[in-house]
């Protein structure tokens, strides 16, 4: 794996942590969040090739998250949001929103890590 | 007088104490700063992430000497199971065995009550145990709280997966949604079947329900006759209701005789609630007109008026 960037935001840290743990193992570097905010900030700084969202509700809130950690148009990170809800509608919501892809727990580590390693790879080439 | 002064003194210095350590508390929990036991838990979820990645290697060498730290990784390994599927779970069986993890739940189990006997009912079905463990949890499935016996049927389904759908048949309670949503998690994490022909024509009422959680949760529309058998002779009605869920979250057609007329048993209040639920996935309001009478179908248009409303007021504040 190259040495791509990826936010991984959750309100539960430790969550958090835990992805960062798969993903990171093969080199890349990982920066976590508990907070929109914090997520934003890190986004704005670190210039991230894949931003991971642990949860729905930032998309929901209102607070148009996906328009602030998207405000380089140049370089546009593709965001991943994996969640434990199941239904269709907030799936299409998000899609609508401009998530890039919509997974759902548990997750298979194995897949995890390869569909990150394509991506940061893509934006490698690019 | 001194000594009430004392007392008073006591009491206000004690009120104090419990004031300040309950805004340490809600500090952290505000600046998110893990507790000691966090930490040791996160310190083992890095290692088990790390040798189920690795393909176990690194397993056996994970030790939890104290009962705190074992706490700690049962924790730990039960949110890894709780979030990941199709990793080798047997590599985690040498540091479950070295610990002697499973041994010490059952003993904690064994000398709690209530919910914490619940919670760590949850923690055992997540470790990697013996199929001898099944046969030790079976008789906390058939306790008086609701909570444990649920954990319960968990763990003893996730011990012995191969006897899963007996343990599920002699389960003397009736399977609330919540325990089937349970059920569904175990099924999700790939430590059960998905068999779901066997158990849509099972006689026992918990199969049938989790048949049917299993076709609404994974989108099986081959289950389409199954569910219409169970709707036109099912006797209990609570199983015929969810049938007509199932069937209507697959999308598939309701107008026949046979579902007009069990839906014609339901109450008023279930005929809304079945007219909301069809409005939301999406049924257009012929459809819903056969199924239910014109007056409690016109509750489908208001809501689907009061949503293109909605829709409209979002378009002009924007």
């Amino acid at each position: 794996m190259n040495s791509g960037k990826i936010v991984i935001y959750s309100r539960r840290g430790i969550v958090g942590r835990m992805i960062a743990d798969m993903v990171g193992e093969r080199g890349a570097r990982v920066v976590c969040c508990t907070s929109t905010r914090q997520t934003v900030a890190a986004c704005m700084h670190e210039r991230p090739d894949l931003v991971i969202v642990l949860a729905v509700a930032p998309f929901m809130d209102g607070s148009d998250f996906i328009r602030r950690i998207r405000f380089d148009r140049r370089r546009r990170p593709v965001v991943y949001v994996v969640s434990w809800q199941h239904s269709e509608q907030t799936v299409l919501s998000l899609l609508d929103c401009g998530v890039d892809q919509y997974l759902t727990f548990p997750l298979c580590m194995s897949r995890l890590q390869r569909k990150i390693t394509a991506e940061t790879n893509k934006s490698d080439e690019a | 007088m001194n000594t009430a002064a004392l007392i008073l003194t006591a009491i206000a210095a004690t009120f104090a104490i419990a004031c300040l350590a309950a805004a340490a508390v809600a500090k952290r929990r505000k600046d998110n700063i893990p507790s000691s036991r966090e930490r040791l838990r996160e310190t083992y979820l890095h290692r088990i992430i790390r040798a189920l990645d690795s393909g176990g290697r690194g397993a056996g060498k994970i030790e939890a000497d104290t009962p705190r730290r074992r706490m700690a990784l049962a924790e730990a390994m039960h949110l890894a199971m709780r979030h990941t599927y199709g990793s080798d779970t047997s590599a985690l069986q040498e540091a479950v065995d070295r610990n002697s993890l499973d041994r010490f739940l059952l003993r904690r189990i064994r000398l709690s009550r209530g919910s914490r006997r619940a919670y760590l009912l949850t923690l055992i079905s997540s470790v990697p145990s013996h199929r001898d463990m099944a046969s030790l949890l079976v008789r906390y499935t058939r306790s008086r709280n609701r909570d444990v016996r649920v954990s319960a049927l968990m763990a003893v389904m996730a011990a012995n997966p191969s006897m899963a759908v007996r343990a599920l048949a002699a389960y003397p309670y009736p399977l609330a949604p919540f325990d089937t949503a349970r059920i569904i998690g175990l099924l999700r994490r790939g430590l059960l079947p998905i068999a779901f022909e066997p158990l849509l024509t099972n006689a026992n009422r918990n199969l049938r329900m989790l048949g049917m959680a299993i076709v609404r949760n994974f989108g099986i529309d081959s289950a389409d006759k199954s569910l219409g058998n169970i709707i036109a002779s099912d006797p209990d009605p609570q199983t015929v209701r969810e049938a007509v869920y199932t069937l209507a979250s697959l999308g598939r057609p309701l107008g026949r005789a046979k579902i007009r007329e069990r839906v014609a048993d339901f109450t008023p209040r279930e005929r809304k609630e079945l007219c909301r639920f069809l409005t939301l996935a999406g049924y257009s309001t012929r459809a819903i007109r056969a199924l239910l009478s014109e007056e409690e179908s016109r509750y489908a248009e208001e809501l689907i008026n009061s949503h293109k409303r909605d829709l409209v007021c979002k378009q002009h504040s924007t």
